[in-house]
Order: structure tokens, then sequence, then C-alpha cells
């Protein structure tokens, strides 16, 4: 009998400080005007906490036999450790993605149908900017799930991968700083050299991309009635990319993927800055939409 | 112990050293009808209890749920003392239970656990216009089960807060002090960075990619600023009346597209009037730009807001308003 009063007398100790803790969150709240969640929440956290405490209590102090105890832990554990899989997975997921760094913050990506500038790669969520200014959350185990797209490359990954050395890299910077002719050619050969193709494919066009600390290589489609005279058509491109060399440091280039009803155009834009290409994109396409489509009288 | 043994045993009790065979059932029948009394007061009170503080009922509902897990919980004990048999078997049928309630039970757990995650991350918060997944509304309530969206037609819709943690969450709604937090946080690393002499090439990048996203984030609250200003100073002229969701500290950008035919000169005109014409109602005029050429030019229109509402209310007019100017003659 002993011990039923002494459990009756904690219960009522533990009851005494819920009451005070709870009337302490009360004025506190209502004082610093916390949000009301965060309030409602604390308080269940607290409710938790004192349920968890009686049980304890009641085990302790009044010797439950082993055989219920393990019963009642092995239920509720099972059920915790299943609520939890979700959020474990979110965070677990948010800390592979922060140590495998398939993206980093301000590179220009695309994670499943989202494009746009990463801003802040967080626990759960990671925070992208639209083109349009949009900021999305995107959960971090959806990441893991579609494919990304990295447009921004790391030249350093890049030689890495290629076999290219520190030494040739500084044999090129010297050619390039150099006022000789036929500087692409010389640099190409140089590459040749190595003879890897991906890199000559990549770089065939602006060798001078290897001393680039890193660079945003975009590529967006655009769909083309393609009724008009080849050459006046493909000028028009021509022309607009011509006139965006200057912005971007590096000529955009454009190829025809697929030929159809209408043609789907490919416009491949390089340029050593991700934010460049966000801000110009309006711009560019509202050009091209001028160029390609001129009305007549206005 | 003989066949017949389990049987009598089954229920049998000692009063001294008497034994009375199915005592056992007796009593269990009697607390049996005595329990199921005491649920219906103790739910009749709780109801009660839970109506004067104002507890929304779903909270209740998981109150029950929980109460006549535990309840029956204590009658299989009491069963298993009453009837006589063997603890060890409570631990076994326990385990098979307890797996089974919880896989039951995962998903509203999950749900429940889901909106604590929610109120403490704070993806969004009341009176935000947001777009969860496909659904697009104003957050009209976040309980620890569902997420009330009032969506364009008015209508309110619960999602599930697990449904909040899966899919892309678009927030419209931006505050200043998140992105004035933001820049105090970066320029303060920027500093420290200074300090430290930087030799290694990735702390170059490092660095750029920090002062980056430092002009990056300025330039957007510098946006929010100016539109914030540029509100303070029309209000007192405002004959409009705000709904409750408007904040000193927040304003809505709401962006959508539409796809035009390939005029791009008249569609620039007439988006120009109707942008013109609805810079009364929006406090500030509508933007558009253009992203995408395909079959038609699609084009992004923001608009920006104190009041979420608006969005809600206008929307409807505005689409009418783009498809008379376009194709009425």
């Amino acid at each position: 009998m002993n011990e039923y009063l002494l459990f009756l007398i904690v219960s009522a100790l533990i009851y005494f400080v819920y009451r005070v803790v709870m009337s302490f969150i009360n004025r506190m709240s209502k004082k610093r005007k916390y949000a009301v969640n965060a309030v409602n929440v604390l308080k269940i956290l607290i409710r938790v906490v004192t349920i968890i405490l009686y049980i304890i209590a009641l085990v302790v102090i009044i010797k439950i036999p082993d055989e219920y105890l393990v019963s009642l832990t092995s239920i509720s554990g099972i059920i915790i450790g299943f609520a939890a899989t979700e959020i474990m997975s979110q965070i677990i997921s948010g800390i592979y993605i922060i140590s495998t760094k398939p993206f980093g913050v301000n590179d220009f990506v695309q994670l499943g149908d989202t494009e746009g500038i990463v801003l802040e790669i967080g626990m759960n969520y990671t925070v992208v900017q639209r083109i349009d200014g949009t900021l999305v959350k995107i959960p971090n185990k959806k990441i893991l799930d579609s494919k990304v797209k990295n447009y921004t490359i790391k030249m350093k990954d890049e030689l890495e991968k290629n076999d290219i050395n520190e030494d040739t890299v500084e044999e090129i910077k010297k050619i390039s700083e150099s006022d000789e002719k036929k500087k692409k050619f010389q640099i190409s050969s140089i590459l040749s050299k190595q003879s890897t193709t991906n890199i000559k494919k990549l770089y065939k066009n602006f060798s001078d991309l290897i001393l680039e600390q890193e660079i945003t290589r975009y590529t967006f489609e655009i769909q083309v009635y393609f009724d008009e005279k080849p050459e006046i058509m493909l000028k028009k491109l021509d022309s607009i990319c011509k006139k965006y060399e200057s912005v971007y440091k590096y000529k955009p280039l454009y190829s025809i993927t697929s030929f159809g009803y209408r043609a789907t155009v490919q416009f491949i834009i390089t340029c050593p800055d991700a934010l460049v290409i966000v801000d110009q994109q309006e711009k560019l396409i509202n050009d091209l939409t001028n160029v390609l489509y001129q009305e007549e009288g206005i | 112990m003989e066949e017949g043994d389990f049987l009598l045993s089954l229920g049998s009790f000692f009063v001294g050293e008497w034994e009375i065979p199915f005592m056992g059932l007796l009593i269990l029948g009697i607390t049996l009808i005595l329990i199921y009394i005491l649920t219906k007061l103790f739910s009749k009170i709780m109801r009660k209890r839970l109506r004067v503080k104002g507890i929304p009922p779903d909270m209740y509902n998981g109150i029950k749920f929980f109460f006549r897990i535990f309840m029956a919980f204590g009658i299989v004990i009491l069963l298993t003392y009453l009837l006589n048999i063997d603890q060890k078997y409570i631990a076994l049928i326990s385990g098979i239970v307890g797996t089974a309630i919880s896989f039951a039970s995962m998903k509203a757990i999950n749900n429940f656990i889901a909106g604590i995650w929610i109120t403490l991350t704070t993806p969004f918060e009341i009176g935000d216009y947001v777009k969860i997944g496909s659904k697009e509304g104003l957050i009209i309530e976040i309980s620890l089960n569902y997420t009330k969206l009032m969506y364009q037609d008015k209508n309110i819709t619960m999602i599930p807060n697990i449904e909040c943690l899966k899919t892309n969450i678009i927030n419209y709604t931006i505050s200043t002090t998140w992105f004035a937090d933001q820049i105090f946080k970066l320029e303060s690393q920027i500093e420290d960075a200074k300090e430290e002499k930087i030799k290694n090439n990735d702390d170059v990048i490092n660095f750029k990619h920090q002062k980056q996203k430092l002009e990056r984030m300025k330039k957007n609250y510098e946006q929010i600023k100016e539109v914030q200003n540029a509100i303070d100073e029309k209000e007192p002229n405002l004959n409009k009346k705000h709904s409750k969701y408007v904040d000193d500290d927040r304003i809505v950008r709401y962006t959508f597209s539409v796809a035009l035919p390939k005029k791009p000169g008249k569609n620039f005109k007439n988006l120009e009037e109707i942008c013109k014409k609805w810079a009364k109602e929006f406090e500030i005029q509508p933007k558009f730009i253009v992203l995408g050429v395909d079959a038609h030019i699609h084009y992004y229109f923001i608009i920006i807001t104190p009041d979420p509402m608006d969005i809600i209310d206008y929307m409807d007019d505005f689409y009418k308003d783009i498809y008379k100017k376009l194709f009425s003659d």
C-alpha cells in the first residue's frame, strides 16, 4: 500500500509542475506575441513529456512486471518509428545532398521541372528562384527521386575529368595573353594533343573557356515556323546571337534539333555568370519573338 | 496437468482454500460493463471540456482513438490476469497487434508529426498565398492534421500535412524580414571571410558565390522595399477595404502564365493597356515578361499586391480582360 501512496504523491507533484509550466507559457505567449502555432506545438510537447513522466513514475514505483513493460514499449516504439520515417528520410536526404554536392548555391539548375538559381540548400527544402522571380521550395527527398540537371560547370572538375594538367592550362594562358595571331588554332592544337573528344566538342568554338573558374552552359528550346526563305530566317537568328555576344561574353549558339510542322531550335548560352543569364533571359526571348514574328504596320 | 485442467483452471478463483470455477469470468463480465459505462462518461466529459477550451474536433477524435487503443490494451491485460493465461502470451500477442496497429495508424501519425514539423519549420504561414503541388490558394488554417486552403473559387479544401512535405511549395507571399535576415547573415559571413586571407582556389569561388548571392538577395530586397514604399505612399487615398490577411511585413508577388498568338507587337500593346487599367486594383501596376516561344508566345504576368484576397477576388476578371482585349476585333 505504501507504494501506491507514494505514486499518488509523485503524480500530484508532476501535475503541479505541469500546471505551473503551462501557466508560464500562457503568460509568456500573451506578453511576447509568439506565433499561435508554435505555442500550441510547445504545449503538446509538454503534454507528451508529462505523460511519459507519469509512465516512468508508474514503472519505477509500482514495479510493473517486465512482460507488460516489454509489450508496451514495443508497441509505442514501432508506432514512433514508423511515424518518424517520413521526416527522418527528409533530413537524411538533406544531409546527403549537402555532402555529395550534386549542385551548389548559386548554380543554375533544373530539378525535376523547376528551373532556376539555387538560393539555399536547407535540411528540409532546397530553395530555387525561378527565372520569373518566384521562390520554389523543393523537398530534398523529391530531389533525390527526380533528375537533376546542373548547367553550371566547375572548370577545375572538368579539367580533372579530361586529364588536362595544370601545365597545359598555363600554356594556354600564355598564348591567350600574347598578341599572336591564330590563337584559336594554337590552343585547339594543344588540346588535340590530349586527345579527349569531349572537351574538344564542348570548347570547339571558344577555347578561352578553359581559363574561367566556372561557366554556366544553359540550353533552352523554342519552336519556330520556318515558313520564310532560309537565308532570311537563319540570318535573323544569327543577328540575335551576334547582338548578345557582348552581354554573355561568349557568343550564343543555336542548333536545329527537330524539324516537323514547327522546327525546334535549341539555344546554347555560355556565360561565366549564371545571374547574367537569368537577368537577360526575358530580354533575349522578347527580342527573339520580335524578330521572328515581325508584324507589318506596327 | 491433464486435459480437463485447462478448462477448469480457466477463470477459476481462489477464495481462501476454496477454488470457485468460472468466478473469473463473472468478474470479467462485471468489469467490462463498468469499463463501458466509464468510457461513455469519460468521452462525454472530454467532449464538453474540449468544446469549452476551443480545441478542434480532429484533435478530439485523435484523443478518442488513442484512448480506445489503451482501453483495449487494458482489457487484454485484465483478461490474461483473470483467466490465468500465461503472461508471456501477452508479449507475443501485443507484438503482433502492435505491428498491425502501427502499420494501420502509420498515415495518421505521420500526418500528425508532419503537422508539428510544418509549424516548426514554417514553409508557409496563415494568410500566405501558396501553391502546394498543383493546388493553389490562400492558407486559412494550419491544424495538426490538415492545412486548409481557399481556392480561387472560394471553396475551402483540406490538404493532408504529409502532402506538404512531399511536393514542391511555391510561396507567393514574400516577407521582407526573411530577406533582411538572409542579407544580414551573408554580410557577416563575408566579413568573417575577409579576415582570413583566401588562398585556396575553392575558397575563391565560394567567396565569389557568397558575394553574388548577397547581390541577388539585395536586389530582391530592394524590389520588395520599393513596392512597399509605393504602397505606403498610396495608403491615405485608398478607399478599398483590405481583408484581415494584410500584414505590414508581407506582400504577395503572384505569377501566372498565359499563352497568346504569335503577334508580339499587338500583344505588347494590349497587355500594356490591361496592366495600366489594373494598376488601381492591385496598388502597383502588374508587369509581364516573355519567357517562352512554341506554337504560342508565353507571357508571364507578375502581380504585386499587399492583399492575398485580391488575387482570389480579381483573377477571374483579369483573365476575362485579357480575353476581351485580344480577341474582340
